[in-house]
């Protein structure tokens, strides 16, 4: 054994701390050069970065439906961009490709008993031998254990906790490394709030779109069991589907993946809750935007949605607040041409609340 | 080339790649971001229409 090694091993067992463990493994790596593993550590990263740097996340785009702008406008806009960062990635695929095919079969041999092999096997045996969840956890929430490591030691990925929404970024990683499957993500999901929905990376959303495993009406129904309101998820679920209903190359899945007629059965859940509760709709303003979007995309019946509205501004119940707010919103509506003005009248002018509102 | 100078150009070629999507990823999320400015701008003024204001 080299000296090298003899250093690294008596570090390694004095390491009490996950970044004292991370130095020596970076330590050990620095000595010997696995250029497979390198290429496709890499090649992961960039990808998965590539993948963050050109997502518009469904906070992104609730944003900018709540404000009255539209998922076709930020695709225009940052189209160039987009592009820049696909022939980035692409570049560097290539370049990475090519510099790996450099090497000699003569050294891939002489790898497969590097240092850095030994010592990572010592680190995997430490965490194996250490039953201490928490710390597992800790180790594994500042990623100081990497991909090939979880590979060898499944007992991690049990232990990652999948409410948090950390270590559903990481399970982005595992997933796309098949580390993970589809079905253990998705128990994650499942186990998750409505709020953090949105932290669910788009490659874990990619990767279940293409292996068509994602049952959006049984996820997005547990969502909205979880909550109080299950007006407030029925809105915020017709918003996320059509989020992803309208993420470039999806649309023509949607037929595939059954999402219509999911988000079919979402609306009659919606229309459940609005008739129960007409005011409780109006006052979910933040929805409107989503519903007229999802209307102009045909997953919500227009006739349907002007009569909820008609119906829930006309409701006696409704405070005078609630109906100002109301009206602004409609107006809103109507200068972004969802509605046209005769509609706004309609709505406005034509139902119980408005003499009371002028009174 | 030997393994060393191989993940040496791996290496450059990576943090390349990453400096640049770092910075193209900055871009993209200041583009969403003053387009919100804008639909805030007109929101505001929409609202102040509908109010009289």
């Amino acid at each position: 054994m080299s000296m090298e090694e003899d250093i690294l091993k008596r570090d390694l067992s004095k390491a009490e701390t996950p970044e004292a463990i991370q130095e020596i493994k970076q330590s050990a790596e620095d000595m010997g050069i696995d250029i497979e593993k390198l290429v496709n550590e890499r090649l992961a990263a960039i990808s998965t970065k590539a993948e963050v740097a050109e997502t518009t996340t469904p906070g992104q785009v609730a944003q900018v439906e709540s404000m009255g702008g539209s998922m076709d406008e930020i695709e225009k806009r940052t189209e160039g961009v987009d592009q820049k960062i696909g022939e980035v990635k692409a570049e560097a695929r290539e370049r990475i490709e090519k510099a790996q095919g450099e090497q000699s079969p003569v050294e891939v041999t002489q790898q497969k008993e590097s240092p850095a092999d030994i010592a990572l096997k010592q680190i995997r045996e430490k965490l194996d031998a250490d039953k201490d969840l928490r710390q597992n956890k800790v180790v594994i929430d500042n990623k100081l254990v990497d991909i090939a490591e979880i590979t060898a030691n499944p007992d991690l990925v049990k232990q990652i906790d999948w409410t948090r929404p950390a270590s559903l970024k990481t399970a982005g990683s595992l997933l796309e490394s098949g580390v993970v499957s589809s079905k253990e993500v998705l128990k994650g999901i499942a186990k998750l709030q409505i709020t953090v929905l949105e932290d669910i990376p788009m490659v874990i959303l990619k990767r279940l779109k293409e292996e068509n495993s994602l049952d959006f009406t049984q996820t997005l129904e547990s969502m909205i069991e979880k909550n109080k309101s299950g007006l407030n998820d029925s809105l915020l679920a017709i918003s996320y589907v059509a989020n992803i209903v309208r993420m470039p190359g999806w649309g023509a899945a949607t037929s595939k993946l059954g999402l219509k007629d999911n988000i079919l059965k979402i609306r009659d859940k919606f229309v459940e809750s609005s008739n129960k509760d007409p005011e409780a709709m109006i006052r979910t303003t933040e929805g409107l935007p989503a519903l007229f979007d999802a209307s102009e995309r045909k997953l919500v019946e227009r006739e349907d949605l002007m009569r909820w509205l008609k119906d829930g501004m006309s409701s006696e119940d409704m405070n005078m607040p609630t109906f100002r707010l109301s009206v602004r919103k409609i107006l809103d509506l109507e200068s972004r041409g969802k509605i046209s003005t005769e509609e706004a009248e309609d709505i406005i002018k034509n139902n119980p609340n408005y003499q009371k509102y002028l009174g | 080339m030997t393994p060393e100078e191989q993940a040496k150009k791996i290496e450059e070629i990576y943090n390349d790649a990453m400096q640049k999507l770092e910075k193209l990823g900055g871009e993209r999320k200041e583009i969403i971001r003053s387009y919100i400015k804008e639909l805030e701008v007109q929101k505001v003024n929409a609202i102040r229409a509908s109010l009289g204001l």
